[in-house]
């Protein structure tokens, strides 16, 4: 089976897309991709904005209407919750046999 | 205070915003020149993005995400391009807009980008504009006199030469200076792109070592 081309996502598009299951600006994505990352992912502005365009391109993240003028708000797409799902996957295939292999040795 | 400075790279234009504000100038605008304003001296971080925006809409939620994280935009507009931002420094931490360096090294592949469709669309109007007559005859940049198209102007004398000559002149300096952008952005362009593979050929090369 062909995998998809995006496949894997880097750490910090996967982040920002678990961060987007719930509606959220920019700097909240920051926030929350800190938080659950334990602090090990931490996004600078210019970079979050970047990879906030280029998921808005691939149509994994849309924007959402809020009354907060002056802050897109975003949210994750059901073609993006199917791009996380598959990473998702591929990474619980990667620590299974890993884990298997590790305990035989 | 104005100055006009060209730059090697994003982070020598960087480097050098900060020491002028350590000495007291603070940009406050950057077009062709950059213009800066006395202030106290002080440490700031300097931090240059490059975007164009679509909508005001767009510039306005990516100026808040930018000051909700701290930093102050100084300069730049909808669609200057550069984008100016500044932070006080912090403590042992090295301050940017960027976190990694693919999207600090994407900077110079989208002004790339930029120049050429820049310098290309100049070059449509001049083509387009000069379909029945020899508007833009490429020996005005050895010969800049002969950007003044009207009949036998640079045999006239006195007033009759001086009226022809400053009549003309606008249009004159239209077709000259339209030769100007379009070499500029070309330019632009290669030095741009230059620095875009550059950039490509240094991550990999940090990759490879990282690997070995």
């Amino acid at each position: 089976m062909n995998r998809d081309k995006n496949l894997p996502l880097t750490e910090t598009v996967y982040y920002i897309l678990l961060s987007l299951l719930e509606p959220a600006h920019g700097y909240m994505i920051m926030q929350k991709v800190e938080e659950v990352s334990d602090g090990q992912v931490r996004l600078a502005a210019g970079t979050l904005y970047g990879a906030i365009e280029n998921l808005l391109k691939l149509k994994y993240i849309q924007p959402v209407s809020t009354r907060d003028k002056r802050r897109k708000v975003y949210q994750i797409t059901s073609k993006g919750r199917e791009i996380l799902q598959m990473d998702l996957q591929r990474m619980e295939h990667m620590v299974n046999v890993t884990k298997q292999a590790l305990s035989k040795t | 205070m104005k100055r006009f400075k060209l730059f090697r790279s994003y982070q020598a234009e960087e480097k050098w915003l900060s020491e002028q504000a350590e000495t007291g100038w603070r940009l406050v605008k950057k077009g062709l020149f950059y213009t800066f304003r006395k202030h106290s001296p002080q440490r700031l971080v300097y931090s240059v993005d490059y975007r164009t925006f679509k909508t005001r809409a767009d510039y306005n939620s990516y100026l808040s995400l930018f000051s909700d994280a701290g930093w102050t935009h100084t300069a730049g507009s909808i669609r200057s391009g550069e984008q100016y931002f500044t932070a006080p420094p912090q403590q042992g931490e090295e301050l940017s807009i960027f976190s990694d360096k693919e999207s600090s090294h994407s900077r110079y592949t989208k002004k790339a980008w930029h120049s050429l469709l820049k310098a290309l669309l100049i070059f449509v109007f001049m083509i387009l504009s000069s379909m029945s007559n020899s508007l833009y005859d490429i020996s005005i940049l050895v010969q800049p006199s002969r950007a003044f198209l009207t009949p036998g102007i640079w045999e006239k004398t006195g007033g009759a030469f001086w009226q022809a000559f400053f009549f003309e002149l606008p249009f004159a300096s239209l077709r000259i200076g339209l030769y100007v952008l379009l070499i500029g952005y070309v330019l632009l362009f290669a030095f741009y792109a230059a620095w875009a593979l550059i950039c490509e050929k240094l991550d990999k090369g940090i990759d490879n070592k990282q690997l070995h």
